[in-house]
């Protein structure tokens, strides 16, 4: 792929210097993410198999495949939506007041219609 | 009392205009007039009353400093796109929290004052000594875009990404849309490092569009044939947030074309559960390598995972919460205001400001291209419930999450029961990295 896109850069009449940048730009991004990605597909996973025998091992006890943990996203929501419901019921503090709030109005005599009412003499 | 504001508002508007279209050969023609006029009036009314004289002078110094004799077409013009920004957030909920800044920070920018040389009224935001331009510091060095990228690394969950590593490819694949924009800015006669800065738009993140800007595209460094790099900063941010807030937009016909509908149908394995240790050890591993990769991208990655290390270490609770809320917040409102404000029309107006639109467009067009091709080519290689729905490619631009949003709303069409957004922000997140180390190596060539 990266020897088209040489080829096209290069036709296309710029530099060498910028075709350089485009080409090891690109790929170090991808050796970057690419580096991630086999650090947590491949050695993650091992150091975990490892630290859960070395544990097995101080325990004296043979390493039982049931303890792997295989929970799925839908397992993990359930329980999620559980706890969230769960939580979302307990009340630390009940206040007890069971009336109606009282709706004051507010009253001004400036907002009163009588004192815009002309008192005109009799 | 509609009637009345509807009467100023026409008024407002017609001296607006008026003041727009007059010529200023025309105008000064006519000042020259009044002054004559007045000049001769003062020859021949000697005697009168000296306090009319000086209460003239004032008022017609008043009317010169006024915007309504300063304005100009471009500014009336960028006032527009920057009332047509709010406009965008408000009526259709684009990016609101960018757009209403940034449109704001349009209209401050473009209020026009007087300027004439050597006069600093300390207004403007690229007068020295005004407040904007104290605030558009945190623009140009830099400083807005890491702190930014904190509050994002606080804000991420990475879990998704962990638990489907393999999705990261296509973060890297939609990269492809910066450097080819970067060819097409070279092409168009933009130099090395102005093209640099233009590319970074099709990373599709606008801290990381500003950083590079700022320190590649910032009309003070000097290039190797004596003259100054253009300041690209303002057009370049406009682009990027621009085309951003468009995504919903800008890639479902993209997605459309080039994924079949059998295709888009594909369900993905569910994401694993990811235990907390994974989720710690994330940051601290993800900063290591790609600083050791491409150390140029420190500023931003470095932000990124030591916020991410604040949030998952679970014991920082407080700074994690002060960095993804009241902090980004803050660094948000000044970094949507004063990129809005940069815009001033002089400095924005220009041809080069268009054609960056369009690179920007093209770049957006070529990354989601990117992503999608390359979860096609990856599906060649993998069975069963392993393949890719190609749409989740998408993802790999890096807006987070409005393209995710984009792969789960198109998933949603073509089946309503297919939810891709778990799925989709492994790309998304990993795109935001690949854009900040693309980001890294361009400085790092070009700087």
């Amino acid at each position: 792929m990266n020897t088209i896109l040489m080829l096209a850069v290069t036709s296309a009449g710029i530099d060498r210097q910028a075709t350089i940048i485009v080409v090891v730009g690109y790929l170090v991004v991808f050796i970057a993410l690419v580096a991630l990605y086999l650090v947590f597909r491949y050695v993650m996973p091992l150091f975990f198999k490892i630290k859960m025998y070395r544990r097995a091992a101080r325990e004296g006890r043979a390493l039982d495949d049931s303890e792997k943990q295989v929970l799925t996203g839908e397992v993990n929501a359930a329980i999620a939506t559980a706890l969230y419901l769960y939580f979302d019921e307990i009340h630390d503090y009940e206040s007890n007041v069971i009336t109606i709030k009282k709706v004051s109005k507010s009253y001004s005599p400036w907002n009163s219609k009588l004192y815009n009412m002309r008192n005109l003499e009799r | 009392m509609r009637r009345f504001i509807t009467v100023i508002g026409i008024l407002v508007i017609l001296s607006i205009s008026w003041t727009a279209f007059v010529k200023p050969e025309k105008e000064k023609e006519n000042l020259t007039k009044t002054e004559n006029a007045v000049h001769h009036g003062n020859m021949m009314h000697l005697n009168q009353d000296t306090d009319t004289e000086g209460a003239t002078k004032g008022l017609r110094k008043f009317w010169e400093y006024s915007g309504f004799r300063n304005a100009t077409k471009g500014h009336l013009i960028m006032i527009t796109v920057g009332l047509f920004f709010i406009f965008l957030a408000i009526r259709y909920d684009y990016e609101p929290l960018l757009l209403i800044p940034i449109g704001t920070g349009i209209i401050i920018g473009n209020i026009p004052f007087y300027q004439d040389g050597d006069i600093n009224l300390q207004l403007g935001i690229y007068q020295s000594g005004s407040v904007l331009n104290y605030l558009y510091f945190g623009v140009l060095k830099g400083v807005y875009p890491p702190l930014i990228f904190l509050g994002l690394g606080a804000m991420t969950d990475f879990s998704s990404l962990l638990s489907n590593p393999r999705l990261m490819m296509l973060g890297a694949a939609a990269q492809l849309g910066i450097f080819l924009t970067f060819l097409g800015a070279l092409m168009l006669g933009f130099e090395p490092p102005e093209a640099g800065a233009i590319g970074i738009i099709g990373g599709a993140d606008g801290p990381t569009a500003i950083f590079l800007s700022s320190r590649l595209a910032n009309g003070v460094n000097i290039l190797p044939d004596g003259t100054a790099v253009k300041n690209l900063i303002g057009p370049i941010a406009i682009a990027a947030y621009s085309y951003m807030a468009l995504v919903p937009v800008i890639q479902p016909p993209i997605m459309r074309l080039l994924v079949s509908k059998r295709e888009r149908r594909i369900r993905m394995k569910p994401p694993r559960a990811v235990s907390k240790t994974e989720k710690i050890l994330f940051p601290i591993i993800g900063l290591m390598l790609t600083a050791f990769i491409s150390p140029s991208s420190l500023p931003l990655l470095g932000m990124l995972f030591f916020g991410n290390i604040l949030k998952e270490s679970g014991v920082t609770k407080r700074l994690a919460e002060t960095a993804r809320t009241s902090m980004v917040d803050i660094v948000t409102i000044l970094l949507g205001l004063t990129v809005g404000a940069s815009t001033q029309a002089d400095v924005f107006l220009t041809p080069d400001s268009l054609l960056i639109f369009l690179l920007g467009a093209i770049s957006f067009m070529i990354a989601t291209a990117g992503g999608l091709i390359f979860a096609k080519i990856m599906n060649l290689f993998l069975r069963g419930e392993n393949r890719i729905n190609p749409l989740v490619g998408a993802a790999g631009v890096s807006a987070v999450p409005d393209s995710a949003r984009v792969v789960q709303n198109e998933g949603l069409r073509a089946d309503p029961t297919n939810h891709l957004l778990m799925h989709a922000m492994t790309p998304n997140v990993s795109g935001v990295i690949g854009s900040a180390v693309a980001a890294g190596i361009l400085l790092s060539f070009l700087g």
